[in-house]
């Protein structure tokens, strides 16, 4: 029997999972869930409605909370006080690393197009330009991050709501799609 | 003298952190028997040494990862499970983690 409330749960916890081990880490948790639904069902003689499913998985706490634990390296970002966590980290290199790569092309292409038309240019009006928007991007992201993350761990409980990844692709696909990013 | 709650949860706290160290000493204990997560969980349980999963099972694998404990995948009762038992350097180290944990019993009966 294939519970959707399980497998929704199973797809958030990979998304934050060491992808090399995505896929076991996953295949066990689903097991032991399973395994502590079926004992609950036993006891009250009739299969659990999908409200008491999520009841189970709430009380396992949230899932990218849980993918964090596995993760080794429990990397933050800290300016005196803590800034993000190590839960969120691997999204914020993630956007970090996206938007500083699309800047530079966009700046790249920009100075191209002005050296092709003949516009005189010079290397320190490049460099300090570049720096600037880089810091920039830099600046923006890290706030907006800061932000989700002062509101995260004041309200742990909501992810349930939130419902993130309501797609029909399975768990094994958000793993696979770990292995790629991390080829690319 | 401190407000009730903030004695409550600064016990809370310490209590976490000295049971916190002995959770490896148990785990490696409890799986002299080979067995699975959930069986696991149940044993440590009910011997009054409950921990969550999103501690248990990344502890058995950071284990594994040591050497501690090996590990297979096996059917049983038509569904696979990852089965978890003691590896031979598991069991020498439980057995010099077993003696420090009894010294330090003594020398604290000594204190108190």
């Amino acid at each position: 029997m294939t519970r959707v409330p399980l497998e929704r749960y199973l797809k958030n916890v990979a998304t934050g999972l060491p992808e090399t081990q995505c896929e076991d880490i996953v295949r066990e948790l689903r097991e032991d869930i399973q395994s502590e639904m079926e004992d609950k069902e036993r006891a009250l003689g009739r299969a659990l409605s999908d409200t008491e499913q999520m009841m189970v998985l709430k009380s396992r706490g949230n899932p990218f909370v849980l993918a964090a634990h596995y993760r080794q390296d429990d990397r933050s970002v800290a300016f005196g006080r803590r800034l993000i966590g190590p839960v969120l980290f691997p999204f914020y290199a993630k956007v970090l690393s996206f938007n500083l790569g699309l800047t530079a092309v966009v700046i790249g292409t920009i100075f191209l197009v002005l050296g092709l038309s003949g516009q005189k240019l010079s290397v320190s009006s490049i460099f300090s330009t570049c720096l600037l928007q880089l810091l920039i991007q830099f600046a923006i992201v890290t706030f907006i991050f800061t932000l989700v993350d002062g509101d995260a761990s004041k309200n742990v409980d909501r992810w349930i709501s939130l419902g993130v990844h309501q797609s029909s692709a399975s768990v094994s696909v958000a793993c696979s799609l770990r292995a790629i990013e991390k080829q690319t | 003298m401190m407000h009730g709650a903030n004695h409550f949860e600064l016990f809370e706290n310490l209590r976490l952190e000295l049971r916190r160290g002995s959770l490896v000493l148990a785990v490696l204990a409890a799986l002299k028997k080979e067995q699975y997560g959930y069986t696991l969980r149940k044993t440590l349980e009910e011997q009054g040494m409950a921990i969550d999963e999103g501690t248990l099972y990344p502890l058995l694998r950071r284990l594994e990862s040591q050497g501690l404990l090996a590990s297979e995948w096996r059917e049983e009762e038509k569904r696979n499970k990852r089965f978890y038992r003691l590896s031979a350097d598991g069991k020498a180290i439980l057995k010099q983690l077993l003696g420090e944990w009894e010294s330090i019993n003594e020398s604290l009966r000594g204190l108190v």
